[in-house]
């Protein structure tokens, strides 16, 4: 095995795409937000997969994929949404590590179910790590989103014998699920019963409002909340905004809000929500912590 | 001397303790000497500690034990607080008060400039936490005399160092930023630096005070920071 510098370059973007790991942890108090991938599960599958550090970064594409040129030789896996994807012009599988050589041209079209995709790459994307993490976000790193020419560095791999990859059931769930598992907020007894009961009794769109920070959901609720004093929130955090529209706080959310706090994700149901796009419904599914 | 701490369990992984819901300085004390407890006894199990005004929020790698976590911070509110001491410390930032609302803030105030900028540095403000954007902090202690509405339409972009105020709060821009608030002046430091570690100095329970400068002054200590000759000024309080 011989290590050395691989790149990636950026022929074509997509929609929007960067480079996340599960993010900046310990920064809170600076009000630094984690990042991270929006769907951890799809970027843990990845990093199993390739047999790397669950930490290990992965490319996030969003709705679209890239068009990327690998300059060195390695081993990738694409994990979560699914779409037409051509290496050097044939078709390539989702959820198999493949070897790639150097020179290899990886096509990604538009996502035809689910709305983001994982590009993990055996030892991780090397771009750098600013306050333990190389989750991108605006500010903190010098690139927050792909763009055209860009060069992704990792380290080259090579291997002889046909590696045996870790055997695992993919999750057909993650995709379909429309049921987002959810904890009582921490102002959710401050509403009516009828109006909270209400969050558990219709499906919920995703509105076009949506992005790394957080998702709003087109159906409104009657909101007579005042609101908070400023408070933390977290990834996953179901805000209720003086209009009544329902903000679901995402990765790059920012570490304080002050609307009430009315439901709270479980991690399964962030990841869930992430792989979802605009106009699609859900509906929450309360559950004791 | 025990707190009556409302303890909030968010997810198997997330534990809020809440204080009574008001601004006060006793409150952030109080926080900030719990916190010090608490990363001393869980370190390792944490991935953040993070304050609002009045809330302190664990947020744990993994699940976590809700009945000993708790009875560990009932017996550490049971201390005496007062015998800790948290080293506080007060800033002194210089600020151009040149703002582009300046007179927009008089108009809604009915304060004239010069008075604005006197009462803006009268006294200095406490650091309650950082939140809203990286390097952001929440300042506790503007005069009601100048509170003044957010714009209805955000600037595109205020500039790193703004100093603005938007409703009952003050505040500067750690970074270019879109904003609503009236940007009353602009400090030449830069507060937020990731070359640093930390990124930025002040911690919560500290104090922030504003001082005017001149242009040449904020001129010569731009090319002081150029030069890095430039020291923040601060003393223990």
């Amino acid at each position: 095995m011989n290590i050395s510098e691989g790149q990636i370059e950026v022929i074509k973007t997509g929609f929007y795409s960067s480079i996340q790991d599960l993010g900046r942890f310990g920064q809170g108090h600076w009000g630094i937000p984690a990042a991270g991938a929006m769907d951890r599960q799809s970027f843990a599958l990845a990093n199993h997969l390739l047999q790397n550090d669950p930490n290990d970064a992965c490319l996030e594409m969003t709705m679209l994929g890239d068009e990327l040129k690998f300059v060195g030789d390695t081993e990738i896996v694409l994990t979560g949404a699914e779409a037409s994807i051509q290496l050097n012009g044939s078709k390539h599988p989702i959820n198999k590590p493949v070897k790639i050589k150097n020179g290899d041209i990886l096509k990604i079209g538009p996502f035809t179910t689910g709305f983001r995709m994982y590009l993990g790459i055996k030892g991780g994307f090397q771009s750098p790590c600013i306050l333990k993490s190389r989750s991108w976000y605006k500010g903190i790193t010098e690139n927050f989103r792909l763009k055209k020419r860009a060069l992704l560095p990792y380290k080259t791999y090579q291997s002889k014998e046909n590696s045996s990859y870790a055997k695992v059931a993919i999750d057909e769930s993650l995709l379909k699920n429309k049921t987002l598992d959810v904890y009582a907020g921490p102002e959710a007894e401050k509403l009516p019963r009828s109006t909270f009961e209400q969050l558990f009794e219709k499906y919920f769109h995703l509105s076009a409002q949506q992005n790394r920070m957080g998702i709003q959901l087109k159906e409104p609720l009657i909101n007579e909340l005042k609101e908070i004093l400023t408070a933390p929130v977290y990834p996953g955090t179901v805000q209720l905004t003086p209009g009544g529209k329902l903000l679901v706080l995402m990765r790059d959310a920012q570490v304080t809000g002050g609307y009430p706090r009315i439901l709270q994700l479980s991690q399964a149901a962030i990841s869930c929500l992430a792989q979802k796009k605009q106009g699609e419904s859900i509906r929450f599914n309360l559950i004791d912590t | 001397m025990s707190l009556k701490l409302n303890y909030k369990k968010i997810s198997p992984n997330i534990l809020e303790a809440c204080w009574p819901p008001e601004i006060r300085q006793s409150t952030l004390m109080e926080m900030m000497i719990m916190k010090k407890r608490i990363i001393s006894e869980w370190y390792e199990e944490l991935w953040d500690v993070n304050l609002g005004y009045h809330c302190l929020s664990l947020h744990f790698k993994d699940h976590f034990p809700l009945n000993e976590v708790v009875s560990k911070l009932e017996n550490f509110s049971s201390e005496k607080f007062q015998q800790e001491a948290i080293k506080r410390k007060r800033w002194f930032i210089p600020v151009l008060y040149e703002g582009k609302d300046l007179q927009r803030v008089s108009e809604i105030t009915k304060i004239d400039i010069s008075d604005i900028v006197k009462l803006h540095q009268d006294k200095p403000y406490l650091l309650h936490f950082y939140g809203f954007m990286p390097g952001f902090m929440y300042l506790g202690g503007l005069s009601p005399k100048l509170f003044a509405a957010r714009k209805d339409r955000p600037d595109p972009v205020i500039e790193k160092g703004s100093v603005a105020i938007g409703g009952k709060q003050t505040g500067i821009y750690p970074m270019d930023s879109p904003g609503g608030w009236n940007i009353i002046g602009k400090t030449p430091l830069t507060l937020f630096n990731l070359n640093k570690q930390p990124p930025i100095q002040a911690q919560p329970g500290d104090e922030i005070q504003f001082h005017s400068i001149e242009k040449t002054e904020f001129e010569s200590i731009q090319k002081e920071i150029a030069n890095h000759q430039f020291e923040l000024k601060y003393e223990y309080i």
